[in-house]
């Protein structure tokens, strides 16, 4: 049997090659890139250009800044975005591709391991297949160090440790990384002190301890790290695989751009079709979808790409349910300018499963309560469909409108003895009636109300609330119950915003 | 008219926004008579809201929110309405009608603040408030009262139950329905049944506004407030924040306005205003007396204590005109003491003073108590008044009408907490406690919390509260608002203005109450009637509701027992040095002008030395050149703020050299002022000076001086000042040279040190240096075992003592006690060595070295593996951090620090208790190379803070000559004004608030310390390097002037020497 042949790939500041890749510009600058929040932004990674200049990661926005450098905010979206670029580049070697350190693992360099085992035919001897693979990332745009080696652990270590492309000979392992320093090993905190206390600062410092002595301290640990040291590891490489709840997309680039809503649908559906196939054969539904159209920016759109997002209630696997929820949607939301190309992104989710009592009501079927719903959205605004709840909150109206709930016990709620005792209720103006008022001091006297002067009988008030005063704008009120001095007597709620100078009939109490 | 009789002030820590004396400028801005205050459980702000009262000529209620745990739990929202208030007892709203009821308050808090277990808010029971309810008037609240709690609870019926209940506790005609008005519904709806209630139950209406900030602006404080008591931000707290911002102190004519619907609720204000007769100005404080045996009074015993001391202090000095004098001035001053009834408070600081002696505590009295012969015969004191010449006034004075201030000196630490116990002891629980210290806003604290509040995220928060400055020196521009636009904040946008607003207005507003560092409040009854007593975060002290201000303004008496550690240090050289030099050593017969001594002190070689060893007074000391003790007691005073500021220093050197001629303000002066060389430097000159030159009473003068000293206090300071010039004028003196005089005394009364304290802490520091240049070994050995003291790091001290010869040997868990110890060594010039103490491995818990210590005494550890097996107490990384800094290294089988961490990385590593004794198998020699000189000063920096080896610039030298960097000691050689570059490490670093911007920098290397002074200019082009390296090279030219050194920095850069963690002392 051949000895298996293993190729790592390791890009080294992967964070900032995926922002300069793209960028020419800034080929030839020094480059940080900031991670964190602004304004609490710290180096996440930097080029070599920075690097020669003193950089380090770590370090605040203010003391990059006192560096000749140019920063850039950490953008996952194209780390994402270039990994798949790099694991679609690789596959053209192996399918079998295991990641060792990805954006999401929040470091800043990229490994990938493959097996390219038995290949010598295709891509020539080993030394040939890796140029090739670096040929091949750099024509992507990014610097990688390659390795390749009998033994994965160390092709992984020579990667990291050593520039360029790396062939290692089989049993020249131990020779090759001997000198290379203890940090590309993957040691944690503990490790890391006690090695740096033994003053054991390369691999081959490492590989020269005795074995024995040296698990009697670590335990099996320090064996295998030993053995990563002298280039003995024996990995098992696991390729990589997509998780269940990996996206699923679509993208579709259209000739023309086009303005009308009906042909974009008959693309979208299509290309619902497909990824409701690839996630069936997962036995997987939609969870959610996000429609993105990318607009023409020749016809003056305010933004480049109109995003949406269709979330039904549970996961769904009907395309017209998906493809009529996607189309109220963008009914709603209208892109505002001509559509160039289109990308939906699928997210799949367990199949809702649920079993009917046999004498249980029935409810209908919820697909088709998605899309009512969705059509009464449309008919009366986002925001404005579903149950709503109080905010703990003084302001007035404080109450979102959020989906629907099924309650599965319903609580009493507790009954308050003072409102028993006053039952009358009010119906709210939605939205408030403004309205002129005549004052006497502070207290109003009379209203004009769609021409009609109605004067009030009594009042009381003000009630006053304010708030949110640390941001812009704060609100206050004053509010006013009144009754009115013609028949019948109605008693109403004014309500004056101080800031606005207006007045405002906001209820009716019956 | 109207009086506001329910307010909150900022002392309810986090449930008001004003400070009781805001609140009561403004009541009286608003033509109000009186005002009361009741704030969350306690008296804490109401010294003060008494006080401004006074000023206002006002006068000032005094009450409390009581929380009653069994009275149900406070008005909330209904369930439904989603909110986060927590359940608390509902607050009876009580005010102090008499004295009783006053005392009745002050006992009230304290039972169940007491109960509590450790410091906590605590909560009163219904029988604890029907004990205390005479002379009290409950009002029902507000949102926080019980009417509210039980209208919400049961409606009417509950309500009315519920203020049935309270009649019945406090009497028919001592409960007010209250009625607030805030603008709410609910809140009116409420009222209306309150009002019905009050009619049923014939009790009378009370309208207040339940004020918790004086005016509507300071909603947004109380706001951010409430979010730091919750916990949560501004965004989150909902309804915890305030509905509106109505809660504000309104004139009479609003609240009648207000009230236009039921006047009587408005006048019943001024009705219960009237009825409240008590005010704070009897607190019914008594010092308690001193148990005299039969016979005696208190008088004829302090006589009988005195004349015994003024014989064993004066006739030993065979001096028979010092004992007359001495002996008259006793009388004097006995005369004045029984005249003010002072005997007791004596005879009571005589018995601390005692019961220290008796228990080998070091005591030393400091401050005016110096002045004072019979502190001095009592052992209070140890500087003789007499032979000094020294201002009785200063210390005590009929005139001034209060008690005299005896601050008291105690080892830090365990000594001195005895003496405190011994305070509680004698004086029971309720009869002793610690004054408080309000602990305030300040510029980092506001920062942060009003951070939290908007909602920063924790790694913002610590990025913003690290911008606020720390120098003691201030730029003119060093606002929070410089430091944020700095750090690239946008201090225009919306949110980062209102950031710095708020941090502005939280200033100095309390925010919890802390211990005070010594002071202690005794009382002749039980102190718990006349202030509220609650227990300490430190386990079995407690403490009043009062800091040391309000003290003071309520003529509580107080004796401060303070923690020196160089009393700690003076202590454990008394110790040691007859232990082992077997030479007696006695702190009052030092001999008084040993040469040595003040030959260090002259060439300002003064590391560790008390008050003489900052840099500032090594700048001074080769000028000033003391020569005796009173050039000593000069030195003390003179490196100081208030000498600085008043341009007094420069005047006393050149006069001191001989370069200016002495000269006085007028001849009359030359009495006073001649021993300070006519520059006025102490307080009791001042006292003089008004004396002589204005006939001022001592009284008066003393007055004059408290009068200049408190910025508040003007008014009183222009009649004081119209005084003194018609008594300079009557004396015929000019009116030129009164300006001058007027301009002296103002320049430095604000910070000027009393001549007596100066005194005792010349003493303190003549001992210091007696006992480093004598027995140098003991007195390192105190200084690095009562660390953190002083000016210097351990470090630094260490090389100090190496340099002067003395031999430090390093943590050796075969040689070394938990304690810095001495191990004698008879051909060393010290003839001892000294030898760290384990305490000086970082992070070795003293519960694993003792069983060490222990175990070694047994029979000597014999391997790294019979150490762990022997001390299972010891951790593996304890052992680590012995073998890191070369403690293991003198066991066997051990060649150096590596082989050391390896092998206890075996003997430490965890297995069963089967093969835990088992020897490594086929152990071979450790594979693992020496430390190098590197290595080795990186772990022992940040092992034990110090190295005893070399120093790390030592290393480098030939390579420092190449580059033409000087030696410390080398530019004592080199003429003024040449250009040299030195360097080494950052030891210290300051820039003093009286230095203009200027930055200090001492820095040190193997052959002593060299200081750079740093330009604003300088400091501004270099400040990254300044603040953050740790190794400098500065380039300047070198100041050589009257043997003072330092080198005036142009350019500054950092060091590659070493990557040891050596520490400065920043900030001072």
């Amino acid at each position: 049997m051949p000895f298996p042949l293993y190729l790592c790939v390791h890009l080294r500041d992967f964070a900032a090659q995926a922002l300069v890749c793209l960028n020419h510009e800034l080929h030839f600058s020094a480059i940080v890139v900031l991670g964190g929040d602004p304004p609490l932004e710290r180096v996440f990674a930097m080029n070599q250009r920075a690097r020669q200049l003193g950089l380090a990661t770590g370090m605040s926005r203010a003391q990059a800044e006192s560096f000749p450098v140019v920063l850039l905010r950490r953008d996952h979206a194209k780390e994402e975005a270039a990994f798949a670029e790099l694991i679609r580049c690789t596959e053209e070697f192996s399918p079998r591709i295991e990641s060792i350190a990805s954006p999401q693992e929040e470091t800043c360099g990229a490994t990938l391991v493959l097996d390219v085992s038995g290949s010598k035919r295709l891509f020539g001897n080993a030394q040939q297949i890796a140029t090739s693979v670096q040929q091949s990332i750099k024509a992507t745009g990014y610097e990688a160090s390659v390795a390749i080696a009998h033994n994965a652990y160390a092709a992984v270590l020579a990667a990291r440790g050593i520039e360029g492309v790396t062939a290692i000979a089989q049993g020249c392992e131990a020779e090759t990384l001997a000198p290379l320093p203890l940090t590309v090993l993957e040691l944690n905190d503990a490790q890391a002190e006690t090695f740096a206390a033994w003053g054991i600062l390369t691999l081959k410092q490492l590989a020269a301890l005795p074995t024995k002595s040296l698990v009697a301290r670590l335990g099996q640990i320090g064996f295998y790290l030993q053995a990563q040291a002298r280039g003995e590891y024996s990995h098992l490489l696991v390729p990589t695989e997509q998780p269940d709840d990996a996206a699923l997309c679509e993208s579709m680039e259209l000739d023309h751009p086009v303005e009308m809503l009906e042909p974009l649908l008959f693309l979208l559906s299509q290309m619902l079709e497909q990824v409701l196939q690839r996630a069936a054969e997962r036995a997987l539904a939609i969870a959610w979808v996000e429609t993105s159209l990318v607009l023409d920016a020749a016809s003056h759109a305010v933004h480049s790409e109109h995003r949406r997002i269709v979330r039904p209630a549970l996961p769904e696997r009907d395309r017209l349910t998906l493809l009529k929820l996607i189309q109220l949607d963008l009914e709603m939301h209208p892109p505002e300018a001509a559509v160039i190309a289109l990308r939906i992104e699928a997210h799949p989710a367990r199949p809702q499963r649920a079993q009917q009592g046999l004498f249980a009501a029935q409810a209908p079927e919820a697909g088709r309560l998605e899309i009512l719903l969705a059509r009464l959205r449309k008919l009366v605004g986002d925001g404005r469909v579903g149950a709503p709840e109080l905010l703990d909150s003084h302001a007035p109206e404080a109450f979102r409108v959020t989906n629907f709930k099924i309650e599965h016990a319903l609580s009493p709620r507790p009954v308050n003895t003072q409102q028993e005792s006053h039952p009358s209720a009010m119906r709210m103006v939605r939205p408030p009636k403004a309205i002129a008022v005549e004052l006497r001091g502070e207290t109003p006297m009379a209203m004009h109300y769609e021409g009609t002067r109605l004067m009030l009988q009594t009042g009381s008030g003000p009630w006053r609330t304010s708030g949110a005063w640390w941001t812009h704008p704060a609100w206050s009120r004053e509010e006013w119950d009144v009754v009115l001095k013609e028949e019948p007597q109605r008693c109403l709620r004014l309500a004056h915003d101080p800031a606005a100078s207006c007045w405002y009939v906001i209820g009716i109490y019956d | 008219m109207y009086a506001e009789l329910h307010a909150r002030s900022a002392f309810s820590f986090l449930e008001g926004a004003s400070l009781p004396e805001l609140l009561m400028s403004r009541c009286a801005q608003l033509n109000m008579p009186a005002m009361a205050l009741l704030d969350r459980n306690g008296l804490y702000g109401a010294p003060r809201f008494h006080i401004a009262a006074q000023r206002a000529g006002m006068r000032a209620h005094i009450g409390a929110e009581i929380a009653v745990r069994d009275a149900g739990e406070r008005m909330r929202p209904p369930q439904w309405l989603p909110h986060q208030i927590p359940a608390e007892p509902v607050r009876f709203a009580l005010l102090a009608e008499t004295q009783a009821g006053y005392q009745n308050l002050c006992r009230l808090i304290t039972r169940y603040k007491l109960r509590e277990a450790q410091k906590a808010e605590g909560a009163a029971l219904l029988a604890d408030v029907a004990e205390f309810a005479e002379g009290l008037v409950c009002l029902t609240g507000g949102n926080e009262g019980p009417l509210a709690a039980a209208l919400t609870r049961g409606g009417y019926d509950e309500a009315l139950r519920e203020v049935e209940c309270l009649v019945h506790i406090f009497g028919q005609g001592n409960v007010y329905v209250e009625l607030q008005r805030h603008f709410d519904r609910e809140q009116e709806y409420r009222n209306q049944a309150a009002v019905r209630i009050a009619g049923k139950l014939h009790l009378p209406l009370l309208a207040t506004n339940g004020v918790s900030y004086a005016t509507p602006y300071e909603r947004e404080v109380l706001d951010v407030l409430t979010t730091i008591r919750h916990h949560c931000t501004l965004e989150t707290a909902g309804r915890l924040l305030s509905p509106n911002a109505e809660r504000y102190l309104r004139s009479p004519r609003e609240m009648r306005q207000l009230f236009r619907d039921l006047p009587e609720a408005i006048d019943n204000t001024l009705e219960l205003s009237a009825r409240l007769t008590y005010e704070m100005s009897d607190l019914g404080y008594r010092f308690p007396d001193y148990p005299v045996p039969e016979g005696d009074s208190m008088q004829s015993f302090l006589e009988k204590r005195t004349e015994e001391g003024i014989r064993n202090r004066y006739l030993p000095k065979h001096d028979d005109r010092l004992f007359a004098l001495a002996h008259k001035q006793a009388q004097r001053e006995l005369a004045l003491i029984i005249k003010l009834g002072l005997a007791g408070y004596f005879l009571i600081v005589w018995d601390i003073v005692q019961f220290c002696c008796r228990n080998d505590i070091l005591v030393q009295g400091r401050g005016s108590a110096a002045n004072s012969v019979v502190c001095y015969a009592l052992g209070i004191t140890a500087v003789d008044p007499v032979g000094m010449d020294l201002l009785f006034e200063r210390f005590l004075s009929e005139e001034r009408g209060e008690w005299p201030d005896i601050d008291l000196d105690l080892p830090s630490g365990d000594q001195r907490e005895r003496a405190i116990q011994y305070v509680y002891q004698r004086y029971g629980e309720l009869g002793a406690a610690m004054t408080a210290n309000v602990i305030t806003y300040r510029g980092r604290s506001a920062a942060r919390e009003a951070g939290k509040a908007l909602g920063f995220d924790a790694e913002t928060l610590n990025r913003l509260t690290k911008l606020v400055s720390r120098w003691e020196w201030k730029e003119k521009d060093d606002s929070l608002g410089r430091n944020f636009h700095e750090a690239g904040f946008d201090i225009q946008h919306r949110r980062i203005a209102k950031y710095v607003e708020l941090c502005q207005r939280m200033q100095d507003l309390p925010r919890h109450l802390g211990q005070h560092s010594g002071g202690m409040v005794i009382c002749g009854d039980k102190l718990n009637a006349v202030v509220p007593i609650e227990p300490a975060s430190m386990p079995g002290r407690t403490v009043i509701q009062w800091d040391k201000e309000d003290c003071a303004d309520m003529k509580l008496i107080k004796v401060d027992l303070l923690g020196l550690g160089m009393m700690a240090v003076l202590k454990e050289c008394l110790d040691v040095v007859p232990a082992h030099y077997g030479e007696p050593l006695d702190l009052a017969q030092l001999p008084p002008n040993d040469p040595p001594t003040y030959r260090a002190i002259q060439t300002a070689d003064t590391v560790g030395m008390f008050q003489v060893e900052s840099r500032a007074q090594m700048a001074a000391l080769p000028r000033n050149y003391p020569t005796c003790f009173y050039d000593l007691v000069v030195q003390v005073a003179i490196i100081r703020p208030g000498p600085i500021v008043g341009n007094m220093m420069n005047p006393y050197m050149k006069r001191r050299q001989g370069k200016e001629k002495v000269d006085y303000y007028h001849p009359l002066l030359e009495p006073v002022l001649k021993r300070t060389l006519g520059i006025p430097l102490f307080q009791e000159q001042l006292i003089r000076m008004a004396m002589i030159v204005a006939n001022f009473t001592g009284g008066e003068a003393e007055e004059l001086r408290r009068a200049v000293g408190m910025r508040r206090s003007m008014a009183r300071m222009k009649d004081l000042d119209g005084k003194l010039r018609r008594g300079m004028s009557a004396n015929g003196i000019a009116p030129a040279v009164q300006d001058q005089i007027i301009q002296s005394i103002s320049s430095f009364a604000l910070y000027g040190f009393p001549e007596s304290h100066a005194a005792s802490f010349a003493l303190i520091a003549y001992a210091s240096a007696y006992l480093k240049c004598n027995y140098l070994a003991a007195f390192t050995a105190a200084l690095l075992n009562n660390q953190p003291m002083g000016f210097y790091s351990p470090a630094t001290i260490v090389k100090d003592a190496q340099r002067h010869g003395l031999r430090v040997k390093p943590v050796d868990v075969l040689h070394s006690d938990w304690r810095c110890t001495l191990e004698p060594e008879p051909c060393s010039a010290h003839r001892f060595v000294l030898r760290l103490g384990l305490c000086y491995a970082r992070g070795l818990r003293q519960d694993a070295a003792i069983p060490l210590i222990a175990a070694r005494e047994l029979h000597a550890f014999t391997s790294i593996q019979d150490l762990a097996l022997r001390v299972p107490e010891l951790r593996k990384s304890d052992l680590a951090l012995l073998a890191k800094i070369g403690a293991l290294n003198s066991l066997g089988e051990v060649a150096h620090r590596r082989d050391a961490l390896w092998q206890v990385e075996y003997a430490g590593r965890t297995v069963g208790p089967l093969l835990e004794e088992l020897p490594e198998q086929n152990s071979e020699s450790s594979p693992l190379r020496q430390m190098t000189i590197e290595e080795r000063l990186v772990a022992d920096f940040s092992g034990t803070g110090v190295t005893v080896g070399r120093h790390p610039m030592a290393f480098h030298r030939t390579q420092l000559r190449q580059m033409g960097i000087l030696a410390a000691s080398e530019l004592a050689s080199l003429p003024h004004g040449w250009a040299v570059r030195i360097a080494g490490c950052v030891i210290a670093r300051q820039r003093p608030g009286t230095a203009k911007g200027f930055v200090f920098l001492s820095i040190e290397d193997e052959t002593g310390i060299a200081n750079a002074i740093i330009t604003p200019a300088v400091y501004e082009q270099f400040k990254q390097v300044v603040v953050y390296e740790k190794f400098l090279l500065i380039e300047g030219e070198l100041q050589n002037q009257e043997n003072v050194i330092s080198v005036k920095a142009r350019e500054i850069r950092p060091l590659e020497i070493s990557k040891a963690a050596v520490r400065s002392h920043d900030f001072h």
